[in-house]
């Protein structure tokens, strides 16, 4: 456990928060290293879990019978829907341009 | 007054037709509740009036027409602020989404309102629900009705107090791992959290749809029940709702199951533990067959519950990221507007468990950490139903204390205790009932939980009798 | 140094919208061209607590997909999130399936002037279409309409080798997704896009080489052309001794050539979890019996039934049966003449130049062009003829028997009146004859000419060549 703990890097946590798309303040770097190593030795037990049983799948199953029909209904008003973004142009969402594609 | 605002459904449905007041007249009555002791008690995020008013108005109005929608017509109710309420701002209070309107009512606000209902207002809870004494809430703190000094619990901390306080005649919370039953038992109140599927989650923000569940706080068995009655059954745009009949009462003694593992030494307060044993009596004096069962595998059911919890709300709260709603930062890169936004709009509690969740979905972790969890959970799951194969009831403490202090730090071991009582419910998607049995040596309630079989509910109200009644009235502030 | 050394290795993956009046996972319409953003709902923009709710008829399709490409299909499927932030995902992760796909192990038969091939499908997959993204200098436009939109992902094994074997299993597979109403498959309005993954290989190696992706493709042209110019790219690189680098690249439509979009670092991590808001799919014995007895005729059924009803040949029929617009067209019209060939060979040469092709259709009435087919055919009209004729049947509704008779233009094949225009010919092109007779017979060439020139294009030219010939070689003794 001790291992595992410290086996959590500066580096791994800046990495996971790159993936998370969140920025961490410099002076809360520590606090969120041992937050995070905290959970890690607590769930690390599951490493050690029987790795063939079957896993959870949810509570039910559905036959095809009980999907959806494919009938279109009204959507949203634009307005409604724009009203909330932060940045809009001629009806569409604006964001800042993208490098890809 | 005071009394009014602490009668039960069918009273108050009674007065109504009686012509004694009105549900305009209940209505005010709760406003000025809400306008007198919510300084103090800090439940509400959202009054909504105007729209309470009008609610209720109109059910007086179907009432003069003889087209009264049934028992919960004109009644009064809070929702937790991670129910979606068109036009009405719906915040999980969070920064990131304080001043979001969603253009859409959850389905459970809906059917609600086709019974008539009257919804005063949103109510507290810990940011995205993710907490146990609502003081990772955003937006404000609640305090516990009990003492101002005290957590109402969390997540569903404001719903439950509402409720404590008089504020509403009952309320709708979330229960992931216990956001209801805990906050429920340190605020004196009954808390349900339905069978996994029971009720629609649409429009109910998730924390981890898996796991998520809405239920009832309500002062009665029977308040109870009759809300849950309107909310129940299929919604088709639930997929993992489901119709079925409640099961019947089984017309022979009770069995029930009492878990052990919370008798040793330390577990749970005096107090908590001296009320399981007094229960244990009362229940075998009532001619109940009483058996003894050990909670399987804890470490590695609170070990999953963590796992899955964080993993499942890292995906479901990556949709906020201040492009389409919510709280935005601009910047110059899509990547910075990103994490600026999430950065600023989360709070410390969320972004720990959106990196351990995404800490466990990385890599090899999917594999040893995230997949082992789902193989716990069904193994748990199993155990659980083996025991229900031989038991009607399971019988345990709600929480291992009563309301902890404001601004506790809590060790580990506490949260874990804590965890341990309610989070078998959910990984096994059971219903669970949190049921107020007395109060401590500092006038704090206590509370112990029944859980039954999928779809027992009736049940567990039912049952809650025993053990409620005889213990101790119902609270009053 | 000889660059046909090295061998290409390609596979394809390939997105078709599935073609339902609304969403997959939502109500929404799924209406091309609509104005931005409205055709939108909480659930297709990820609103906080929307849930996604699944289309029938989606998965009714995508399982005809599979069937028609002859694979196995789950008993149970299951979505899974997969996760990655852009723009165009409102919930940062996209419905999909991961481990378990709808349909394993298909194959998909393909044609080309090699001959005929069996590619295997590894899998097919349904998933949710993300949003639109249009760049412009202030900034990234998004609209949604499309977002959640039903896809399925269809995934060739490694087996392509040309720029002409890809068209080819393009063409295919259009063929065969079309012909079940899976989807539309239009390829201009990005229904049907294409991946490439495409590595280069020594001939007669097992190892596979570093492979770039070319994302994106939206027509067979720029497909093959894509191809083409990867190979070259790839092989001018090896040549020179230099390394592949495995990369993301797109095609560039003005220059012709594919340009790098993105380093491939270390393969990107989805974190994949189930999409536990939808129930596992139980696919019932009946119900896919149900959904097989209402599969059409597949383009290689009909391919093959076409080329032996019709007697055309197996490329034509191959070609026609792809399309299930244009083989509707072609089968229509050959009921109504007794030339199958003659039509197929006039459709295909003539009238497929002047109609839109995505989807095929014609601005002549079956009917009429099987009339034109039948005076082709008979002997009425001969090609030239024919040419004029469906130049104007074109634009106007004309029966071309009528037109032909009214306006004289039948073909002249009384061999008494030809003998005499072919004697004329003959006289008035003594220098022509006299070649032809000193042994130059290309001459003949020049008196056909004359001789139809004289007919107005009109005379038969088999029966002509015929009698030219008998005069040529008659006594020139009179002169």
């Amino acid at each position: 456990m001790m291992e595992e703990q410290l086996a959590f890097s500066r580096e791994e946590l800046l990495a996971l928060a790159e993936a998370c798309r969140i920025s961490i303040p410099e002076e809360e770097v520590e606090e969120y290293l041992s937050a995070l190593r905290g959970m890690i030795a607590l769930a690390s037990c599951l490493r050690e879990a029987d790795g063939t049983q079957k896993p959870y799948r949810g509570i039910r199953e559905a036959a095809l019978a009980e999907l959806r029909e494919d009938l279109p209904e009204e959507s949203l008003s634009r307005d409604l829907l724009l009203r909330g973004a932060p940045d809009v142009k001629d009806g569409f969402f604006r964001v800042p341009r993208t490098v890809e594609e | 007054m005071q009394k009014l605002l602490f009668r039960s459904i069918r009273e108050h449905a009674a007065a109504f037709s009686g012509g004694e007041y009105t549900s305009e007249e209940l209505t005010r009555a709760f406003l000025r509740q809400i306008e007198t002791v919510d300084g103090r008690v800090g439940a509400y995020l959202t009054v909504d009036a105007e729209g309470a008013l009008l609610a209720a108005r109109e059910a007086d109005e179907r009432r003069r027409r003889g087209e009264s929608l049934g028992p919960l017509d004109g009644i009064p109710y809070a929702v937790k602020d991670n129910f979606c309420t068109k036009d009405l701002r719906t915040t999980c209070a969070s920064r990131m989404l304080e001043s979001y309107c969603p253009p859409y009512d959850a389905e459970a606000v809906c059917r609600l309102r086709r019974a008539g209902a009257v919804l005063l207002g949103k109510v507290n809870l810990d940011e995205f629900a993710m907490g146990s004494s609502t003081e990772h809430s955003a937006l404000g703190r609640t305090r516990n009705p009990y003492g101002e000094d005290r957590v109402a619990g969390g997540s569903s901390g404001g719903s439950a107090a509402a409720v404590a306080a008089g504020e509403c005649v009952f309320s709708l919370g979330t229960d992931t791992g216990g956001s209801i039953r805990q906050p429920a038992a340190f605020c004196g109140v009954m808390g349900l959290k339905p069978t996994y599927g029971a009720i629609s989650r649409y429009g109910v923000i998730a924390l981890a749809s898996s796991l998520d569940c809405v239920g009832v706080f309500s002062r009665l068995a029977e308040d109870g029940e009759t809300v849950l009655s309107a909310l129940v059954g299929r919604d088709e745009k639930d997929m993992t709702t489901l119709d079925v009949p409640p099961s019947p009462i089984p017309d022979r003694p009770l069995r029930v199951a009492v878990v052990t593992d919370f008798l040793q030494e330390g577990m749970v307060s005096d107090d908590v533990r001296a009320c399981l044993l007094a229960a244990v009596s009362l229940l075998r004096e009532s001619g109940l067959a009483i058996g003894e069962v050990t909670l399987p595998e804890p470490s590695m059911a609170l070990a999953a519950y963590s796992v899955l919890t964080s993993a499942e709300a890292a995906s479901e709260l990556g949709r906020y990221d201040g492009v389409r709603y919510g709280l935005s930062r601009a910047a110059d890169t899509l990547e910075r507007l990103y994490a600026e936004s999430r950065g600023e709009g989360f709070g410390r509690e969320v972004k720990r468990r959106l990196l351990f969740g995404t800490y466990a979905l990385t890599g090899e972790n999917r594999e040893t950490l995230y997949d082992r969890a789902r193989r716990v959970r069904l193994a748990v799951k199993r155990a659980m139903e083996e025991i229900l194969s031989s038991y009607d009831l399971i019988l345990s403490p709600a929480t291992p204390t009563s309301a902890f202090l404001a601004n506790a730090r809590r060790t580990p071991a506490e949260m874990y205790r804590s965890d341990l009582c309610t989070v078998y419910a959910n990984l096994a998607g059971l219903p669970s009932l949190a049921i107020p049995v007395g109060v401590d040596r500092e006038g704090l309630p206590l509370a112990l939980q029944l859980t039954g079989a999928a779809f027992s509910e009736p049940l567990l109200y039912r049952a809650s009798a025993l053990l409620e009644g005889k213990h101790h009235g119902r609270d009053e502030i | 140094m000889d660059e046909t050394r090295y061998e290409a290795v390609i596979g394809l993956e390939v997105h078709a919208e599935l073609k339902t009046a609304s969403k997959i996972f939502c109500s929404c319409r799924t209406d091309f061209g609509a104005p931005p953003n409205t055709q939108c709902c909480p659930v297709c923009m990820g609103l906080p607590g929307a849930l996604p709710t699944l289309n029938r008829r989606a998965m009714e399709l995508a399982i005809l997909a599979g069937l028609a490409l002859d694979g196995e299909i789950a008993e149970k499927m299951r979505f899974d999130r997969k996760q990655y932030a852009y723009p165009d995902l409102p919930k940062a992760y996209q419905i999909s399936q991961d481990k378990y796909p709808l349909c394993r192990n298909g194959r998909l038969r393909i044609r080309t002037e090699e001959g005929e091939r069996e590619i295997r499908i590894l899998r097919l997959h349904v998933e949710e279409d993300a949003g639109k993204l249009i760049h412009t200098e202030a900034g990234t436009l998004v609209d949604h309409n499309r977002s959640g939109i039903g896809l399925i992902e269809i995934v060739s094994a490694p087996e392509l080798h040309t720029p002409e074997e890809v068209s080819a299993y393009l063409r295919a597979l259009r063929g065969v997704l079309q012909a079940v109403g899976a989807s539309d498959c239009r390829m201009q309005e990005g229904s049907m896009r294409c991946d490439v993954n495409l590595s280069l290989r020594k001939r007669g190696e097992d190892t596979l080489g570093v492979r770039t992706e070319i994302k994106n493709l939206n027509s067979f042209s720029f497909a093959e052309k894509a191809v083409r110019y990867e190979i070259e790219r790839q092989t001018a690189l090896l040549l020179a001794g230099e390394r592949i680098e495995s990369e993301t690249r797109r095609y560039n439509e003005a220059t012709g050539r594919t340009d790098l979009m993105r380093r491939k670092e270390s393969s990107e991590d989805y974190r994949f979890l189930p999409e536990v808001n939808l129930p596992v799919l139980h696919l019932l014995p009946e119900e896919l019996d149900r959904l097989r007895k209402t599969l059409p005729e597949l383009p290689q059924e009909r391919e093959a039934r076409m080329s032996k009803t019709y007697g055309i040949s197996p490329n034509d029929a191959a070609f026609l049966a792809a399309d299930p617009e244009l083989s509707a067209y072609f089968e229509a019209a050959a009921k109504q003449t007794s030339y199958p060939v003659r039509l197929c060979n006039l459709l295909l040469c003539e009238l497929l130049r002047h109609c839109p092709s995505d989807p095929f259709s014609s601005p002549v009435r079956a009917e009429r062009f099987a009339e034109l087919t039948e005076l082709l055919g008979e002997g009425s009209i001969n090609g030239t003829t024919a040419k004029t004729l469906l130049a104007r049947m074109l634009h106007e509704d004309l029966s071309p028997r009528l037109c032909a008779e009214e306006e004289g233009l039948l073909q002249i094949r009384d061999p008494k009146a030809l003998t005499e225009m072919a004697e004329a010919v003959l006289r008035e092109n003594a220098r022509a004859v006299r070649d032809y007779r000193s042994g130059k017979t290309a001459a003949l060439r020049a008196l056909q000419g004359r001789l139809m020139a004289k007919s107005g294009g009109r005379a038969d030219p088999v029966l002509g060549e015929r009698l030219l010939l008998s005069l040529l070689s008659a006594s020139p003794s009179e002169e």
